[in-house]
């Protein structure tokens, strides 16, 4: 619940940015993550793709959260359940990250 | 491989002709960025204020690379021959071997050869012989002026002070252009064409000063805490990097606050941070911005962050603003209230300028990975300033700290951080700051409210030169000589300064020739702006002088360029006192600028004598 009040708050925000966040400053909050997402709106922009960013971030990302924002915005499908080995070559799932961490807000 | 190149090719030494403004920032400047391109970078000539320095570099391509972020330097050029007058630069120029000469004055190529002159203008014949000068060197090609190959500079060097170019250059040398600096980025990232600004926007070339500072690469991950109207991410996004921000006005980041531009009355719509950034296509760069408190990050506990670059609010032109409350614990009713409304907006309460940066490093330790920068500025006043006020943390190393003097009193430092090591356990909250920072603000109001008297002897304490940059060195050299003659009494303009100036000139027997006749004050104190003829008057070394209307005068009794004055007008009155007469309390300047006419001439009321010992 806390997460969603946070959350309104936004008006619009990328994945990428939303996998990073918790709510953890507030009061009685342990764990506070995943946050979670009631999307009202939703939106595609075009981000050139920038293959050299996605593969630095990936480490950095929480997964599982990840696919749980994913499913809240219907990317599910984007998105296996667990990262692959070898996701450094595999271009196409690169780009499908690109996709649902930058260009869905 | 890196490694072995040097042995296997001989370095090559460069010039770099530098920017004359924010000359602390210039060397930290390229050894941040040779450092982060990895280019080994050996000084030969590494001076404290001269515009140019010269370097040996393996190669050009080293040199067009370091050259590919540089603000702070113009252009870069291969050494072919330099001294310190025409002679030794010519016998310098022989001495250069014909082979790295000859490939770039062949048949095939076309040249062109240039005098530039630093601090004095040479009229078109002069640079004509000095070009025929040169002509024992092999030129084989033709000429072109307009798109030559091959770019010969001669530069000259005159020294810094516009008074003192009579005598020849200080500084001469020959090189071949390479490759200019980035200072047309300045320009192009003007804040006077930025879409979006506020109040405390950071200027283009610092915030790329900055970005350089903080090494930020393509494919980085910056943040910046304060962001503002993320003036700051737009030129770390422009070196590569992409881009987080958040700060706590909520107002700031949805562009609703006050326009800042003298003509502009509402906001408009497309006004908002994202726009700075798609202005210069960096659409790509920009991530998120995010309404947060900085005593309360949200952010998962993972080091993401590979710099952070910021300008944390001082108080006095942004507010210290964190979420809290200074009211009593709530009442049930509060509560009720604040459920009951979907957007919760709370309050907020000071925030204390060492809390500011405690979190802020506190928030680097937990965040940045390791080897990752954290670049900020900090404001400081400079007669409390001592090196151990700077924030410190067990996790980070100090790497630059630069200042840019703002006001007499005031300054701010730009400090570049390191992370050495991930914290161990409760280690994150060991940040140091001290308790001076937090009284910055209320110094910076009491300062304000200084008599002219004490501002002016302030002044003299802490030059400021005309680039408005920072003398910190000069300051550290001098600090602990100088001492500061007391200027009692005089609350009282113009009587009370002329006694003040026939008090000094008691207390100082080296001034026993220089005796005051009259000393008629106009300046700011003065009722009535008018001047007189033969108003300034006094003796100096048994001559008397008398200034003309009109007439800027300026009676230096030592050879410290008058600090006080305007650096516009040169003195019409070449003054025997001009000489050097050392002074008990180092040295003693009277300088008057008076105006007289209208409009176009000067600026009205611009007449205002300084008295300044230092």
């Amino acid at each position: 619940m806390l997460g969603t009040i946070l959350l309104t708050a936004v008006r619009r925000m990328k994945l990428m940015t939303h996998n990073m966040l918790t709510s953890k400053g507030m009061k009685n909050v342990k764990e506070g993550f995943p946050l979670k997402i009631q999307a009202e709106e939703m939106r595609n922009v075009d981000i050139d793709y920038d293959r050299d960013f996605i593969t630095r971030m990936i480490p950095k990302l929480d997964w599982k959260a990840l696919v749980f924002a994913a499913q809240c915005v219907g990317h599910k499908e984007d998105l296996p359940d667990t990262l692959p080995e070898g996701y450094e070559n595999d271009n196409e799932l690169l780009k499908r990250l690109h996709h649902v961490l930058l260009e869905v807000i | 491989m890196t490694a072995l190149s040097p042995l296997r090719q001989p370095a090559k030494r460069y010039l770099l002709w530098c920017a004359n403004e924010h000359i602390e920032f210039r060397i930290p400047e390229i050894n941040a960025i040779s450092s982060m391109f990895n280019i080994p970078l050996m000084w030969i000539d590494k001076p404290k204020e001269d515009p140019y320095l010269i370097v040996e570099m393996r190669n050009e391509g080293d040199a067009r690379r370091l050259m590919s972020r540089c603000m702070l330097v113009r252009s870069c050029f291969e050494l072919w021959g330099q001294g310190n007058t025409e002679e030794e630069l010519h016998s310098s120029i022989k001495l250069f071997p014909l082979d790295m000469m000859k490939p770039h004055l062949a048949p095939e190529k076309t040249f062109r050869v240039r005098v530039e002159s630093f601090n004095k203008t040479l009229k078109n014949a002069e640079k004509l012989k000095k070009i025929e000068s040169l002509s024992y060197l092999p030129f084989e090609g033709k000429v072109d002026l307009k798109h030559a190959s091959t770019c010969l500079h001669l530069l000259e060097y005159y020294g810094l002070h516009p008074n003192e170019t009579h005598r020849g250059p200080y500084k001469l040398f020959l090189g071949r252009w390479v490759v200019d600096g980035q200072r047309e980025l300045i320009s192009k990232f003007s804040l006077k064409s930025r879409t979006y600004i506020g109040s405390t926007s950071m200027d283009a070339q610092l915030s790329f000063i900055m970005a350089n500072f903080a090494q930020v690469q393509p494919g980085s991950t910056i943040v910046d805490p304060f962001v503002g109207t993320g003036s700051v991410l737009v030129a770390a996004a422009q070196f590569g990097g992409h881009a987080w921000g958040w700060d706590i006005d909520y107002l700031t980041l949805h562009a609703r606050t006050k326009p800042t531009r003298h003509s502009q009355k509402e906001r408009t719509a497309g006004e908002s941070i994202l726009s700075n950034f798609e202005q210069y296509g960096l659409k790509h760069k920009y991530l998120d911005v995010v309404v947060m408190d900085n005593a309360r990050p949200f952010w998962r506990d993972v080091p993401y962050v590979d710099a952070i670059i910021t300008d944390p609010p001082y108080g006095i032109r942004e507010a210290m603003e964190r979420v809290g409350t200074v009211k009593g614990p709530k009442t049930a009713e509060d509560t009720i209230k604040q459920q009951s409304s979907s957007h919760h907006f709370p309050s907020k309460m000071n925030y204390n300028l060492s809390d500011v940066y405690c979190d802020l490093i506190n928030f680097a330790a937990r965040h940045l990975v390791v080897g990752g920068r954290l670049v900020f500025w900090l404001p400081v006043f400079r007669e409390d300033y001592d090196e151990n006020h700077i924030p410190s943390h067990p996790c980070l190393r100090i790497v630059f700290n630069c200042e840019q003097v703002l006001t007499v009193h005031a300054s701010r430092r730009l400090i570049t951080l390191v992370k050495t090591r991930h914290p161990q356990e409760g280690e994150v909250g060991k940040c140091q700051v001290t308790d001076l920072n937090a009284k910055f603000r209320d110094k910076f109001f009491q300062a304000a409210s200084l008599t002219k008297e004490e501002r002016a002897s302030l002044k003299s304490m802490f030059p400021r030169d005309k680039r408005g940059q920072g003398l910190a060195y000069r300051l550290g050299e001098s600090k602990n000589k100088t001492k500061v003659l007391k200027m009692e009494a005089a609350s009282e303009c113009s009587s009370g300064q002329h006694n003040m100036l026939l008090d000094i000139c008691s207390k100082l027997p080296h001034l026993a020739n220089l005796s005051l006749v009259k000393f008629t004050f106009g300046g700011r104190v003065a009722m009535d702006h008018r001047v007189y003829t033969r108003q300034f008057e006094f003796k100096l070394g048994g001559r008397t002088v008398n200034a003309a209307p009109r007439h800027f005068v300026c009676a230096t009794l030592c050879s410290a360029s008058v600090g006080t004055n305007s650096g516009d007008l040169s003195p019409t009155w070449p003054l025997p006192g001009k000489k050097v007469v050392p002074v008990g309390v180092r040295t003693m300047v009277v300088a008057a600028r008076t105006k007289v006419g209208k409009g176009k001439e000067w600026k009205s009321g611009s007449y205002s004598p300084y008295i300044t010992s230092y």
